[in-house]
């Protein structure tokens, strides 16, 4: 089949250097179907159609040749035999084939010399070559859909001990084809295309798979020939095995995606809470001292008022006692003296001040923790007041900054804007906390440091900046501090999380800027708000 | 008479302790300072130094680190409001009491020390 292959290819190479003769004969040996240069030879025999291949090539094929074949014939065979051309004879290698329907013999005969039997030979090492050492599994199936050939690479592939074994196997026990891809393979080819690309599981003997991709055609030998379907197969088991690994790792990295996303949402917010933290800490520092002192004042104020009472019990003795009178007042003016009246009475008055001022601290302080955290319950947008907000943020961070640094405050007319107050109140936060811990990075502990806060706005934005003397930010770094987990802090120091956050609620939700400007004179940051936020962007 | 510095740079939380520590004034000789330059400042050589932690300028730490450099044997208290403060074990301070402290906490140690 495949030497036929050869032939037939040979035979049909258009102005082909080789007389290769090619037709097909009867029963009654009448010529059919001749190639070009067997059809040229006839026509210039002078015989008319129906031509008998005994009128061509009486010599060669006598009238009783195609009887004789079709007794003997059962598939194909070869033979060298003599043609004549006029007197000129000349040896062919004839190829004879009995066709599908076993009422025609195809024959292909090839002049018998050194340069065509070597190009017969090259043609058939190569398709040899492409059979059998090609590392692709080559499988023709018949009309029947059951293999008629098959390569090396496809019966071991396959797991077929031989290439015997493996013939007029059931393609359907081979491929595994859905009835549709069936049908639209036989469609596809029964028009004459061809098909690439197409992707295959086929079975192998052991219970293995082998995936594939297959270029399927059909191809003919002869003409009232069945076709034969070549399935040429590569074998992308392990590139399909590389793909499922790589499919693998693929979910694997997006699940440690979605992991680490898991982690770094749960980290800002553990800033977040880092942050409240810190402001708990100082807040209970803060709340200590206003108590501390109220604590102490209400204690001397109970001795205070223990004096007075003793001091009204004894002025009370003199109600309706007129003979000791004089005694009496000597004596009330000796306890009066000895109890310092006048210090007290003045002294009850500052005490009711200071601990009028210790309330108010810790009024102020727990109404400023309330207005910055109350909105935190809340994501949607409600109406800030800047100013306000800068001043709460300034009270309840009150315990970073009051030993070290002193805070110049320059507020602007700032009209209410809508934003997530939580976490604008955090971002102020966030950049204050950073700007106290810069200079604290810097300053020796005798000098202060300065903070500048401004607020003010435009036709489009709210502004606010935090200016701070300390080391500032080199030209390297300034493209760094957003991304997460950058931090110049030592270890343990930041989470390198909190610029990233104030990044995030500005430009991200608020569509608004977050500019810093390096200076060796400390730092500057520049927050821009939108002034006509109506949503949010999550 | 024992010498006691009570420094606190909260004045109204001075106030309160000069309040209170006046009841004891037959016992002890008492000096209030704002901060702890005027402390150190001072003509006074205390035998006991009762100071807050945290103060702009001289912090409690320098303060005790200073005085005690000049007068061995000076017994330093501190006084701390922060959460979970700690003070580095050089610095040998004797007593840390916690903010909002009670006044009989203080005299109790101080009559530890009453000659």
């Amino acid at each position: 089949m495949r030497l036929f292959s050869v032939f037939n290819k040979l035979s049909s190479i258009p102005n082909s250097p080789f007389e290769v003769l090619k037709g097909e004969y009867d029963r009654e040996g009448i010529l059919s179907n001749s190639n070009e240069q067997l059809r040229r030879i006839i026509d210039l025999s002078g015989f008319s159609d129906p031509v008998r291949l005994s009128d061509i090539f009486p010599k060669t094929f006598p009238v009783s040749y195609p009887k004789t074949m079709f007794s003997q014939l059962t598939n194909e065979s070869v033979s060298i035999k003599p043609f004549f051309f006029g007197k000129r004879k000349v040896s062919y290698l004839c190829f004879e084939r009995l066709g599908h329907l076993e009422n025609s013999i195809t024959f292909i005969a090839l002049p018998f010399d050194k340069t065509s039997i070597l190009q017969l030979l090259q043609m058939y090492t190569q398709f040899e070559g492409y059979y059998n050492s090609n590392p692709d599994l080559v499988i023709c199936v018949d009309s029947t859909w059951h293999i008629a050939d098959i390569n090396s690479a496809g019966y071991l592939k396959l797991g077929y001990a031989s290439k015997d074994e493996a013939l007029n196997e059931d393609i359907n026990a081979v491929f595994i084809l859905s009835e549709e891809a069936m049908k639209y393979i036989a469609g596809e080819l029964a028009m004459g295309n061809s098909i690439t690309e197409f992707e295959l599981l086929l079975n192998q003997k052991g219970g293995g798979h082998i995936s594939g991709l297959a270029s399927i055609f059909a191809l003919s030998y002869g003409d009232d020939e069945p076709q034969m379907y070549y399935f040429h197969i590569k074998d992308t088991t392990l590139q399909t095995e590389a793909f499922t690994g790589q499919l693998q790792m693929n979910m694997e990295l997006s699940e440690l995606n979605e992991e680490l996303n898991r982690a770094y949402a749960s980290m800002l917010s553990q800033e977040k809470m880092a942050a409240l933290g810190l402001l708990a800490a100082g807040m209970a520092h803060e709340i200590n001292n206003p108590l501390g002192f109220i604590f102490n004042n209400v204690t001397v104020l109970m001795n205070h008022f223990k004096d007075l009472k003793s001091f009204v019990t004894t002025v009370r003795e003199l109600y309706g006692q007129d003979g000791e009178l004089a005694l009496k007042i000597s004596e009330i003016q000796s306890l009066d003296k000895r109890l310092d009246l006048d210090f007290v009475f003045d002294d009850i008055t500052s005490i009711e001040q200071e601990n009028h001022e210790g309330i108010d601290r810790i009024k102020k302080l727990l109404g400023s923790l309330k207005s910055f955290a109350r909105k935190d319950q809340t994501e949607r947008l409600s109406y800030y007041d800047l100013n306000a907000a800068v001043k709460d943020t300034l009270t309840i961070s009150k315990n970073e900054y009051k030993y070290s640094i002193d805070i110049e405050e320059h507020y602007g007319k700032v009209q209410q804007f809508l934003c997530i107050a939580a976490e604008i109140n955090q971002v102020l936060l966030n950049l204050l906390i950073n700007a106290v811990e810069a200079i604290q990075q810097k300053k020796g502990r005798a000098e202060r440091g300065l903070i500048i806060i401004e607020t003010s706005q435009d036709n489009k934005y709210s502004y606010f900046r935090i200016c701070d003397n300390g080391p500032g930010i080199s030209e390297e770094y300034v493209r760094k501090i957003f991304d997460p987990f950058f931090t110049t802090k030592p270890i343990g120091g930041g989470s390198g999380l909190g610029l990233t956050l104030a990044h995030d609620i500005i430009v991200n939700k608020h569509k608004g800027k977050l500019e810093v400007k390096p200076s060796e004179n400390g730092a500057c940051f520049l927050v821009s708000i939108p002034r006509n936020l109506e949503s949010i962007e999550e | 008479m024992l010498k006691v510095f009570f420094v606190d740079d909260d004045t109204s939380i001075l106030n309160s302790f000069r309040r209170l520590l006046q009841y004891y004034r037959k016992q002890f000789d008492f000096s209030f300072f704002n901060n702890g330059n005027d402390a150190v400042a001072s003509d006074i050589v205390p035998d006991v130094l009762i100071t807050d932690a945290m103060m702009p300028g001289l912090s409690g730490m320098d303060l005790i680190s200073l005085l005690k450099e000049r007068i061995p044997g000076l017994i330093t208290i501190i006084l701390s409001g922060e959460v979970g403060a700690s003070f580095p074990d050089e610095l040998g301070i004797d007593y840390f009491l916690e903010k909002p402290c009670d006044v009989e906490d203080i005299i109790d140690i101080l009559e530890k020390y009453e000659a």
